[in-house]
C-alpha cells in the first residue's frame, strides 16, 4: 500500500508493529523481512519515487575536517536511498573485523561473523548475487603477506527493484514525502509513543504515528544528525547521554597511494589483501588495494557497454557464462578517455579500515535545513595510524610486485610526508560515499549508541539500521553488511514474548 | 637576436653547473631504507636488492 504524503485521517484505525524511517537498502530490506514474518509495517521515506531538489535540499551541510565530499551529493534523499547510485560492489566483513585486536581502540563488535553468517544465503538473494563461494579467492605461491580477494557485484538498485514489491504488500503502508522530524518518549524517557511527521506543505500539520516498535534507518549520517536534533525532550538529543552521537565517524579511504611501473603487466593481480598468516602476525587495521588496470582493449571495453546497458543483458551473460559482468568500471567513454594514457603504469587505490577516533565525528551547526532543524558538519579525520597502515600495505604490495616481476612501485608523494594531507575529491576519490559508526554498536552504552541487537541503550522499543551502528568498519563496501544487519533485526522484532521481555527490562 | 639568447642560455648553463650534482652523486645520496627481506623503499620506490645492484653498476 502507499500514500503520497500523509494526510490527518490517513492513519485512522490503523495500528502497526514497526514504524522504519527511511526506505534505502536497510529501511527496504528489513520493511520487507518483516512484512514476510506477518508483521504490520509503515515505512516512511522523506522523499519520493525521483529525486527532487525540495527534499535533496535537507542534506545540506558542510565539510570542516579533512577535504571530503560535499553532504549534499554523497547521500540520496530519496526511495531507495544511496542504492540510486552505488556500484553494487558486495563483499561481508571478514572475520578479523569483528573481533576485538589489542592494539586498535574500541575494536570488536559484541556479535560475530558467524552471527550474520546465517543471512548470507538471503543477503544473496536480496542483492541478486551469486554464493561468496563463487568468488576467486586465494592465497599467492609465496608471498606470505597477501592474498588475491575478490567481490561479487549487485544489479540491484533498491528503488527499481522492490517498489512495486512493497507498493503491493498489504503489511507494508509505504508513505512518501513523509520527514521524520521528532520522536515522543514516554515520561519515562524509555519508550518510544510515536514517531512525527511532517509533509513539505508548509500549511499542513505534523502527524504523530504510533507503533510498537521504530527503527530509524536515515543513512550513516542522518541517523546521528536525527538523533542530535531531537532534543525537545532530552537535553543533547536522543540517545546521546554519553556524548556518543555522531563521533567515530569513519570513511573507507580511498586514495590513490602509490603509481605501479609494469614489467610484466600480463602477469596483473587485481585487488589484495591480508593473508592469514599475515593477519595472525600483524598489528595493521584491516585492508585491500586495487590496482587499476592499464590494459584497455577497445573491443572489451565495447562488449562492456553493450551488456550493462540493461539488467537484461546482464543476467544473459550471467546465464551465458556463469558469472556477472563487472560493470563497475571501463566502458567505451571510459575507454576513450584513457586511449591515449601510458599502459606501462597503473595507480594502486586502497580501502582500508580507519581506526576509530572520537574526534573524527559529525554534528549540528548553526546552519539549518527548511523545517529549522541544524544542518551537519563532517569533522572527517584521519590519524597517523591510518597513514602508517596505508604505507604497509604499499610495501606490502610492493614488495610483491617486485617478487612477482609484475613491476616496481612508488609511493605517491603526499603519503611519505611526515604528516600526510590526503587529496580531495578535485582530483581523487577520498572515500566512497561509506558513512560509518556514528552510532556505533557495543554492549558497553559508555562506547556506543546501540546494543548487539540494534537496539539503542536505555530506549526499550527504539532501534538503528544501517552503517551508522558498525563497531568498526572494516574495509568492505558496507551495502552486504548492512542488508546482513537488517535481515538479523527482522528476526529479531519478530521474536514475539521474548523480545517484549527484554524491551520491558530495559525501561526499568 | 637569436644568438644573443642562445648566449645567455650557454651563460646560465655553464654557471649552474657545479650547483647540479651529476647523476652518480645524486644516486648515491638517496635514502635507502631497508624493509628487510631483500626489499628497500628509496625515494618511494619499493626495490629489491637487485635492483640497487643494478642502479649502482649503472652508474659506477
Amino acid at each position: 500500500m502507499i500514500l503520497d504524503s500523509l494526510q490527518a485521517g490517513d492513519l485512522a484505525g490503523q495500528s502497526f508493529d514497526v514504524c522504519i524511517a527511511g526506505a534505502g537498502p536497510a529501511g527496504i530490506t528489513l520493511a520487507r523481512a518483516l512484512s514476510a514474518k506477518g508483521k504490520r509495517v509503515i515505512l516512511l521515506e522523506a522523499g519520493g519515487f525521483e529525486i527532487s531538489p525540495v527534499s535533496q535540499e535537507f542534506f545540506t551541510g558542510e565539510n570542516v575536517g579533512l577535504d571530503y565530499y560535499d553532504p549534499f551529493v554523497s547521500r540520496l534523499r530519496y526511495f531507495g536511498g544511496a542504492s540510486n547510485h552505488w556500484g553494487g560492489r558486495c563483499r561481508p566483513l571478514d572475520a578479523r573485523d569483528f573481533e576485538v585486536r589489542p592494539y586498535l581502540p574500541l575494536s570488536g563488535w559484541p556479535i560475530a561473523k558467524t552471527d550474520l553468517d546465517p543471512y548470507a544465503a538471503a543477503a544473496d538473494a536480496v542483492l541478486d548475487i551469486a554464493p561468496v563461494a563463487t568468488v576467486p579467492e586465494g592465497l599467492i605461491t609465496d608471498d606470505p603477506d597477501l592474498m588475491r580477494i575478490g567481490y561479487r557485484y549487485s544489479p540491484v538498485n533498491f528503488n527499481t527493484r522492490y517498489r512495486d514489491g512493497i507498493v503491493a504488500d498489504p503489511n507494508i503502508l509505504l508513505v512518501l514525502n513523509a520527514n521524520l522530524v521528532d520522536l515522543v518518549l514516554d515520561d519515562t524517557r524509555r519508550h518510544v509513543t510515536g514517531a512525527v511527521v511532517r509533509g513539505y506543505d508548509p500549511a499542513a500539520k505534523s502527524l504523530m504515528i504510533s507503533a510498537r516498535r521504530f527503527c530509524l534507518c536515515l543513512g550513516g549520517l542522518e541517523n546521528a544528525r536525527f538523533l542530535l536534533n531531537a532534543d525537545s525532550q532530552v537535553k543533547g538529543g536522543i540517545a546521546n547521554a554519553r556524548d556518543l552521537v555522531g563521533r567515530y565517524f569513519c570513511e573507507h579511504p580511498h586514495f590513490f597511494v602509490a603509481d605501479v611501473l609494469f614489467e610484466n603487466p600480463g602477469a596483473l593481480h587485481v585487488n589484495f589483501g591480508l593473508s592469514p598468516e599475515a593477519v595472525a602476525g600483524s598489528r595493521l587495521p584491516n585492508f585491500s588495494t586495487r590496482l587499476m588496470s592499464p590494459v584497455r582493449s577497445l573491443p572489451r571495453e565495447a562488449a562492456r557497454s553493450l551488456v550493462c546497458t540493461s539488467d537484461f543483458e546482464v543476467e544473459l551473460v550471467r546465464a551465458v557464462l556463469g558469472r556477472r559482468p563487472n560493470c563497475d568500471h571501463g566502458g567505451l567513454g571510459n575507454w576513450w578517455e584513457t586511449r591515449d594514457a601510458d599502459a606501462s603504469t597503473a595507480p594502486l587505490q586502497i580501502n582500508s579500515e580507519q581506526v576509530l577516533d572520537p574526534t573524527s565525528r559529525v554534528r549540528p551547526v548553526q546552519g539549518r535545513d527548511p523545517f529549522g532543524y541544524r544542518q551537519l558538519a563532517i569533522d572527517w579525520r584521519l590519524a597517523l595510524q591510518d597513514f602508517a597502515t596505508m604505507r604497509e600495505a604499499v610495501e606490502m604490495v610492493g614488495r610483491h610486485l617486485a617478487r612477482a616481476r609484475i613491476g616496481r612501485l612508488r609511493l605517491r608523494d603526499w603519503l611519505r610526508d611526515g604528516d600526510p594531507v590526503p587529496p580531495g575529491p578535485g582530483s581523487e576519490m577520498p572515500g566512497g560515499y561509506h558513512h560509518m559508526c556514528t552510532t556505533r554498536m557495543s554492549d558497553d552504552p559508555e562506547t556506543g549508541a546501540v546494543d548487539r541487537n540494534c537496539r539503542v541503550h536505555g530506549i526499550g522499543n527504539l532501534y538503528l539500521g544501517g552503517s551508522s551502528i558498525f563497531a568498526t568498519p572494516g574495509h568492505a563496501n558496507p551495502t552486504y553488511t548492512i542488508v546482513q544487519l537488517a535481515l538479523r533485526l527482522a528476526d529479531h522484532l519478530a521474536a514475539g514474548p521474548q523480545l517484549a521481555q527484554t524491551e520491558a527490562g530495559d525501561r526499568i | 637576436m637569436k644568438s644573443r639568447r642562445f648566449f645567455l642560455k650557454a651563460l646560465i648553463a655553464v654557471g649552474a653547473l657545479p650547483f647540479a650534482p651529476p647523476a652518480w652523486r645524486r644516486l648515491r645520496e638517496l635514502r635507502v631504507r631497508s624493509l628487510g627481506g631483500g626489499f628497500h623503499e628509496v625515494e618511494g620506490w619499493i626495490l629489491t636488492d637487485a635492483d640497487l645492484e643494478m642502479l649502482r653498476n649503472h652508474v659506477s
